[in-house]
This record gives C-alpha cells, structure tokens and sequence, in this order.
C-alpha cells in the first residue's frame, strides 16, 4: 500500500519541490537581536517607513498613530488584485485540458499484448480512430484501480459521450491475473473494457515504452510481500496517435467529461 | 490511532477501528448526566423514564458517530454521510431534549449563563433559519471535502450538526416550558417548515446532480461495489425520506393532543355553561309562577 500511494501520482512531488524552492527564495534577516525574526522585520519596516514619513509609529504625544492608506495604494492594490485575476482566468482558457497536460505531444507506441479472448491485441493498430485510455493496474487491488474503472465506466455512459473511447487495462501482475481473471474483474465496470496481458518481462517493457513507473512489489523487512505498486496515470491518446494528456488518481468524472469530447474530436 | 472518524485513504474494510475521542465524548457526556441527577432535588429523584430517553439518546449518538457508520459516513458513503446526519436530527436531538428534566436544564443553564441566549434560539424563525443554514453549509461539497478530511475538522462538522439539531427541536421539546411554542397549530406548521420543506431543497440536489458532488466520496475506494453515482442518488434518498416518519410522526401527534386538548375544554365551557344555567334555570322556574 505504501509503494501503491507513493508512486500513484508525481504531481505531488512536483508541488512539494515547488513550494521548497519558493520557501529557499526569502530574504534573512540578520540575527543579532535577541528577539525573533518577525519582530525584527516589523521593526526594520516600520523604520524605513518612517523614514519616509509615511507611517509616523508613535505621535509627540506617544500614543499610537495609525494611518489607513491612500486611496492610490488602495487602487493600486485592486488594480494588481485584478489583473492577476484576469491572467489566471486567461490562462486557465488557454488550458485545452484539465487532465495533466505534456509539453510534447507523444505518440502512442504499438505493443502486441494478449487480450482476454486469447488474441493477439496491437494496442495502436487495433485502436486506430479511437481514444485510447490506458491504464497499468491489477485486478486485486484494493483502492485507485476499481475507482478509475469506476469513474471511466459512469462517464462513458452518459449521453453526449464520444463513442470512439476504448479503454485498454494492461495487468501489471500476470501471476494472478489470467484471461479470465481479467474479463470477469473488467466485466463489473463495463464489457467494453479491453483487458491485456503478456509475459512478465513484456508487461515491463511496454509500461517503459509508456514511460509509465514500472510496477514491483514491495517487501517490508521481514521479507513479507507488501501490495503491488504501480503507476496511477491514465494515458490518454487521441484518435490521431499523440498523447498529449494523462489522468492521476484522482480525476474527477467532470474532468473526464470535459476532456473526453476535446480529445475525440482529434482526428 | 486516530480519535475521531476522519477521511482514510484506504480500502473499506469491517475490521473493527477504535477512537477513543469519541468514546471519551460520550462517556463525557454520560457521566456529566448522571452526576447532576444525583443532585436532583426533592420529588424529581425518580425520574426513570426521563434517563432512559436520555441514556438511548446518548446510544443513538454513539451508534451514529462511531464505526462502523461514522467511518463509512466520513470516508467513504455518501449515504452514510446522511443517515449519521438523519440520526442525529431525528432521533438524538429530541431525545436528549426529553430525557433533560426541567430543574437539570435550569440548573444548566444558569450555570453558564445561556438562558437569553437560549432563549433566542429557541424562537421558531431564528431555530429554523438557523439549522436549515446549518444543514446546507455542512452539506455543500467544499465544507465535507475539506471539513472531513480532518480530524478535528469531522468533530466539529459532528458537534455543529448536534447543535442545529437541538436548536430545531427546541421550539417542539425544549426542557424549559417557556422556550416551547404554545399553539399546535403553530407547532405543526413549524414542523413542517423547518423539518420538512427545506431539506427537500439539498436533497433533490443530491438525487437529480449530474456527477457525484462530493470528491470525498467519489474518489474513495468502493464499498461493496456501490457507484458514486447511486450513493449520491441513495443520499438524496435517505436525506428527502428518511425524515418522514419523525416529522409526520410528531405532527400527527401534535394533531391529536391539538384535538383532544379541544376536546377537554368544549367538554370544560360545556359543564361550565350546564353549572350557570341551572341555577337559571331554577331562577326562571322560581320566576315562572308569579308570571
């Protein structure tokens, strides 16, 4: 479960390095001061301010003085407040997607699987003027993978929904999961569900060409093998081959819901 | 180990969890009870009835926060999310009003000096303003994605929809006399109102969305197979039906006291007006012969 959640997902890490290098960019303060950081800074501020005579800190009279500010500032303020507001909305309009966007457009590689019929399943080929969503996961898991299936399967049912969506579940645990296995774990969430499988050594090598994390089971140190940790991404491939988005755990259906049309239409 | 039902990240399963805060909230809440009535004063030590209204109440609460429905309610079901929120509107609240004798509330209340404030409350348009303001706030998707992700955040979403529901009843059942609505009729049509119109607006929300609204639940591992989507449409069920037998129930009830408190009196104006036209009667007969 612990590999499980750390890999499902790298957006995470991307925020968490994200606020990591924003927090190194503060200024310091210089700390010969017996008191803290924050007083000193309101202090160092109040000075500069009253060097400019703008925020007078104690009157001749010694009470506190406080001054709202100008209305320039106040105007300014709004001003900035809304055009970063503009500039958010205008980009977010830019944003053709909501899943996570590439920078590069990818194509759709075209490995040959078994499917659960026992036939020779090419994933591009066999696919073509479809959306392909494809998903690494096993049919024991416990949590992300039922809940992707889950949401695909209500979205595709609603009416308005493109039907040139195919979704191809690719076993990260051929042990276990056989054929049938597959089908009848598919067969819960939709019998138009595609279910491959393969040799271990080829499921491997295709999650690489998907640049997919490659699925292991993790050991704790007893020895004892922990659940199966495996890539949460949905990779979604539009009809004309390019990958151009992919889905984490969680997606939400009303982001499915707006992407899926966008990415059928890409012929 | 965690102290209050909060949202997990992992699969559903029946093994048995313990939160000790929620047991130390009810054990609180129990002996805090008990105590005072051992300091009942004279003629009110034998109030049987009234402990057992409160003791079941206080079973109702445990049984709506703790797991296994105050985890599948915070984590996981949508469904459960409501059917916590309906035993505690329906059942505890009224219950624990019931089971608090009059002297104990008086006692409580002057003690924390919440008699004005009370008081205030218990007003029928403050009393369902307030809850139905409760009941949509706590409903709207940001306050349970946010609010039940936490801890603390989950006890307080429980204690503020414990406090709506005493504040709605209060007018009906309040342990103070004068905190309670005189006229049936008044309390019918409160009733009606604050209990049943209302809720029916959030609850079609839920039935008739077009996607499940609460990420919390639709992103949380399934439960027995069952589709965000259906638990959605099964809380808007449970939220619009489920308070019919209570509410109804309670007006029903209201309507027979109503009718046979009229009846007692007709009865009372009718030997009233038999006890004043005898003695007229008599008068009239005395009077007829000299006629």
């Amino acid at each position: 479960m612990a590999t499980d959640k750390a890999q499902h997902g790298n957006s995470a890490e991307q925020s968490e390095s994200k606020y990591q290098s924003s927090s190194s960019n503060g200024f310091h303060v210089s700390s010969k001061r017996p008191y803290g950081g924050v007083a000193q800074l309101v202090e160092r501020f109040g000075r500069i301010e009253e060097a400019r005579g703008s925020i007078p800190l104690t009157s001749t009279s010694g009470r506190k003085v406080v001054h709202f500010p100008s209305l320039y500032r106040v105007a300014a303020a709004l001003i900035a407040v809304s055009l970063t507001l503009a500039s958010c909305a205008a980009s977010s309009l830019e944003k053709p997607y909501s899943g996570l966007q590439l920078d590069e457009p990818l194509p759709m590689p075209d490995p040959v699987l078994v499917d659960t019929a026992g036939q020779r399943f090419a994933m591009r080929s066999d696919t073509q003027g479809n959306v392909r969503l494809v998903y690494f996961g096993f049919t024991s898991c416990p949590d992300i993978c039922p809940v992707h299936l889950e949401q695909l399967s209500d979205v595709l049912a609603r009416p308005g929904m493109p039907p040139n969506v195919k979704v191809l579940f690719v076993t990260v645990d051929p042990e276990t999961d056989t054929p049938n296995v597959i089908r009848t774990f598919l067969d819960q969430f939709s019998v138009d569900f595609i279910g491959l499988t393969g040799t271990k050594e080829r499921l491997v090598e295709v999650q690489r060409q998907f640049s997919a994390l490659v699925a292991s089971a993790s050991t704790d140190d007893e020895g004892v093998t922990n659940d199966l940790g495996h890539d949460g991404r949905v990779f979604a491939f539009a009809p004309d081959g390019l990958g151009r988005t992919q889905y984490p755990h969680p997606t939400r259906q009303t982001t499915w819901t707006r992407d899926l049309p966008i990415l059928a239409a890409l012929r | 180990m965690r102290f209050w039902c909060s949202t997990l990240e992992e699969p559903w399963s029946w093994n048995f969890r313990a939160y000790p805060g929620i047991w130390a909230a009810i054990l609180l809440l129990t002996c805090s009870y008990l105590a005072f009535q051992r300091r009942a004063p004279r003629h009110h030590e034998h109030e049987k009835s009234k402990r057992r209204t409160f003791l079941a109440a206080v079973a109702l609460l445990w049984l709506a926060t703790d797991w296994p429905l105050g985890l599948l309610g915070a984590s996981y079901l949508a469904s459960a999310h409501m059917l916590q929120f309906l035993m505690y509107t329906m059942a505890v609240a009224p219950l624990l009003l019931l089971g608090v004798p009059e002297w104990m509330a008086r006692r409580l209340v002057g003690r924390l000096r919440l008699y004005r404030l009370m008081g205030r409350c218990a007003n029928p348009v403050v009393a369902g303003v307030l809850f139905n303001a409760v009941l949509i706030v706590t409903h709207s998707p940001w306050a349970v994605d946010n609010f039940r992700g936490t801890q603390f955040g989950s006890f307080a979403m429980d204690f503020v929809w414990l406090i709506g529901a005493l504040v709605v009843w209060a007018p009906i059942v309040s342990p103070i006399p004068e905190h309670r609505m005189t006229s049936y009729p008044g309390r019918m049509a409160y009733l009606f109102l604050a209990l049943g119109v209302v809720p029916a607006v959030p609850a079609g929300f839920l039935t008739f969305a077009g996607f499940p609204l609460y990420a919390t639940y639709e992103l949380a591992p399934r439960v027995h197979g069952l589709g965000a989507t259906t638990d959605q449409q099964l809380a808007g069920l449970v939220m619009k039906l489920g308070g019919i037998p209570v509410v109804w129930g309670t007006i029903v009830a209201l309507m027979y006291r109503w009718s046979e408190a009229s009846r007692a009196e007709s009865a009372l104006v009718r030997d009233e007006n038999s006890s004043i036209s005898a003695p007229d009667r008599l008068g009239q007969s005395s009077t007829e012969p000299d006629q």
